[in-house]
């Protein structure tokens, strides 16, 4: 772990950010949700599938995305790419279980910042979180 | 399949758990079950495709996807949420095991155990 980042228990944002949380799997967002909720967010919204992140996107595009790759309706690269038209700066996190390099490699192409494997961590979340929120504020 | 396929999802499952829950599980040898469903179980399966085709089934009890469940942090055990979890487990398993299988490792069908009057499809 980053010893420059400040601990989870510690961190609080100071930029209004908005997070977007996209992920086929309910306990997933909402393991996401826990990790972060004392962080002040803005607004957290969660989707689903790639479709209704669009949807949401479209209407108030967020800062910081968590990004699952395999998902029914509109996968994860494909939103990543059009999420960037929308908002060139939008920091995409993506988080998937798929281990072969050529994945993460096609996310970073497409215009993620990051790559988490699942599965994760406590640790490896808020790092990889708050490394994305740096390049923010 | 291979010996050497199953040791993909082998190494996949401890990692998940180890991950997870903090510890890795114990391996067993693999014995014949009696294929009744069992009320309370949930299985997802995990087909592998390609020159050489094969499944693996992940299969857990009813109380083995709470706890894992409560190690998210969740305290409500509908089995909607039951499902997701094992359906969430069997993707990160087939996801992990691409490393080593390519694209032809695919989480697929998920099905609760109680409901299984048919087979699962091929």
């Amino acid at each position: 772990m980053n010893s420059a980042l400040p601990s989870p228990a510690d961190y609080t944002l100071t930029a209004p950010l908005k997070l977007l949380i996209v992920d086929d799997s309910l306990v997933i967002r909402r393991s996401i949700e826990r990790h972060i909720e004392k962080w002040n967010f803005a607004s957290i919204q969660t989707a689903g599938n790639g479709a209704i992140a669009m949807e949401i996107f479209r209407k108030e595009p967020a800062d910081i995305v968590t990004m699952d790759i395999t998902m029914p309706e509109m996968d994860g690269l494909s939103c990543v790419e059009a999420m960037l038209r929308i908002k060139p700066n939008v920091q995409i996190l993506v988080i998937s279980a798929l281990a072969d390099k050529s994945t993460a490699v096609e996310a970073v192409k497409r215009g993620a910042m990051g790559f988490l494997l699942k599965p994760f961590d406590a640790a490896k979340i808020h790092e990889a979180l708050q490394e994305m929120i740096e390049d923010v504020v | 399949m291979k010996e050497q396929d199953l040791t993909s999802f082998i190494h996949g499952t401890r990692n998940y758990f180890s991950c997870v829950m903090g510890s890795s599980p114990e391996i067993g040898t693999p014995y014949l079950f009696d294929c009744n469903p069992i009320h309370g179980d949930f299985t997802a399966s995990i087909h592998v495709r390609g020159q050489r085709k094969g499944a693996v089934f992940f299969t857990a009890k009813r109380e083995m996807i709470q706890r894992i469940l409560e190690a998210f942090g969740e305290n409500k055990y509908d089995d909607q949420l039951l499902a997701d979890m094992v359906g969430e487990i069997a993707n990160t398993i087939a996801g992990n095991a691409r490393e080593s299988l390519g694209d032809r490792a695919v989480a697929t069908a998920l099905r609760v155990a109680a409901d299984l009057s048919s087979p699962f499809p091929h």
